[in-house]
């Protein structure tokens, strides 16, 4: 956890400098940051060049809005995953590219097993808690969910997927978003 | 959040994270958190409590030429001028490259005697790109030299080119192009400076996701684009294109 700490009070230090425009401290957040937003846009995107012009597109808007960073709503790698995320969604969003290829999807490091055996060393600050809370999920509700952030799948998509209809997609989505934030408030 | 049901704005807050609402839907909820605090909390939380997703994915290190784009974009939006220019770049561009090509065609219609003669050599220099996939082997080694994306009228993505110019070969990753018959096929072309011609790099996949190499002669000049004609199924039987250019690509020369 200290190391978590430490590795965020870093980006933070490193985001302050990208906003006076230092190029050294932007270097070194990419160096720091980019394989796991790389990871992020891959598993959402599944094209390699399409990633990696995300990725170009993602790090020139954190370069631009480094100011607009704000340490009391969040951490520097929840900000930066959020524009990297929702840029591959706007992709996504704007021409749905991808054919339902479920080979693709083996070789992602499905959460189940991390959310199972969770490895301390390697845990987010809140990852106890959301794998305690996915716990308490469906089996079908914590596969779309997780499915759905990580691969951006849509409803359609996940309704193909799994074999059951939109409507019941959508069900197993948003009654198990209220399941977890109810155990994620009862936990904090 | 002046619904009564909470429940509804956690659900939705939280599909809004996830990206499955609708479009519409997903409009609608963007610009209200744009002035609803509580909306916008909720949105926090939820990118807060799901980063352990992402997290949890094996990290991959991207390849050393995207550092170098990134440069790029940064120090060209730096210049005087560059916002404007920026906003009108892609038409602009388009626009030139339309006209380049076209007086290749133009040039093209010509020569069409010698295009006769020049048909079977076209054939079968096609022949020889177009089934070529270089070894996996080859890419890991590769150092790609820059990149053109190949766009549509609106800017969306059809195709993906990578060029490894020093290594002999592009790589060439199909986004969406549009879907054609199996008369045509789609045939690309480096378009070089200073009204240099054309010089095919062979027919392109048409088919989505679709990823291969084309082996490439030399290049010895860094092209300023890439252009995709609609040809007959084997391909242009000219050194230009024999049918429409539909869509460009700036190149990205990624060299230092």
């Amino acid at each position: 956890m200290t190391e978590h700490v430490t590795t965020n009070n870093e980006l933070g230090r490193l985001l302050e400098r990208c906003v006076l425009k230092d190029q050294v401290a932007f270097k070194a957040l990419y160096d720091q940051t980019s394989h796991r937003l790389y990871a992020t846009l891959y598993s959402i995107l599944r094209i390699e060049a399409i990633a990696e012009e995300a990725l170009q597109e993602t790090y020139v808007k954190i370069w631009h809005k480094a100011a607009e960073y704000q340490s009391e709503l969040g951490q520097p790698m929840t900000w930066m995953t959020s524009i990297a995320r929702y840029h591959a969604l706007d992709i996504l969003r704007k021409r749905r590219i991808r054919e339902d290829k479920e080979t693709q999807w083996e070789g992602i490091p499905l959460l189940e097993a991390v959310m199972e055996q969770p490895d301390p060393s390697q845990m987010a600050e809140y990852q106890d808690i959301l794998a305690t809370c996915f716990d308490r999920l469906t089996d079908n509700q914590r596969l779309c969910i997780v499915k759905a952030f990580l691969e951006g799948r849509t409803h359609d998509e996940l309704s193909e997927s799994v074999k059951s209809p939109v409507g019941t997609i959508k069900s197993w989505i948003r009654r198990g978003l209220v399941s977890l934030k109810e155990c994620i408030s009862e936990h904090s | 959040m002046n619904t009564p049901d909470r429940q509804w704005w956690i659900a939705q807050s939280g599909e809004y994270v996830l990206g499955t609402l609708d479009y519409a839907d997903w409009v609608t909820f963007r610009k209200t958190i744009e002035h609803d605090n509580d909306a916008r909390q909720l949105v926090l939380e939820w990118e807060r409590w799901f980063q352990p997703l992402a997290d949890s994915l094996t990290p991959l290190q991207p390849a050393d030429h995207v550092w170098i784009a990134i440069n790029k974009k940064i120090a060209a939006q730096s210049l005087p001028g560059a916002t404007v220019t920026r906003l009108h770049e892609r038409d602009s561009v388009a626009a030139t490259l339309e006209k380049k090509v076209d007086r290749w065609r133009g040039f093209a219609g010509l020569a069409t005697a010698a295009s006769l003669l020049l048909a079977s050599l076209a054939w079968v220099n096609h022949l020889s790109v177009r089934d070529l996939q270089a070894p996996d082997s080859a890419i890991s080694v590769a150092k790609f030299s820059g990149i053109s994306i190949i766009r549509d009228t609106e800017a969306a993505p059809l195709w993906v080119v990578d060029a490894a110019f020093d290594d002999g070969f592009v790589r060439v990753t199909a986004v969406a192009p549009p879907p054609i018959d199996a008369s045509n096929a789609y045939e690309l072309w480096i378009v070089k400076p200073d009204d240099g011609g054309v010089q095919s790099m062979g027919l392109i996949p048409s088919d989505i996701d679709e990823s291969f190499l084309l082996k490439v002669s030399e290049v010895s000049e860094t092209p300023i684009a890439f252009a995709v004609s609609l040809e007959p199924a084997g391909g242009s039987a000219l050194d230009t294109p024999s049918g429409p250019v539909l869509y460009q690509g700036v190149f990205q020369n990624l060299k230092l």
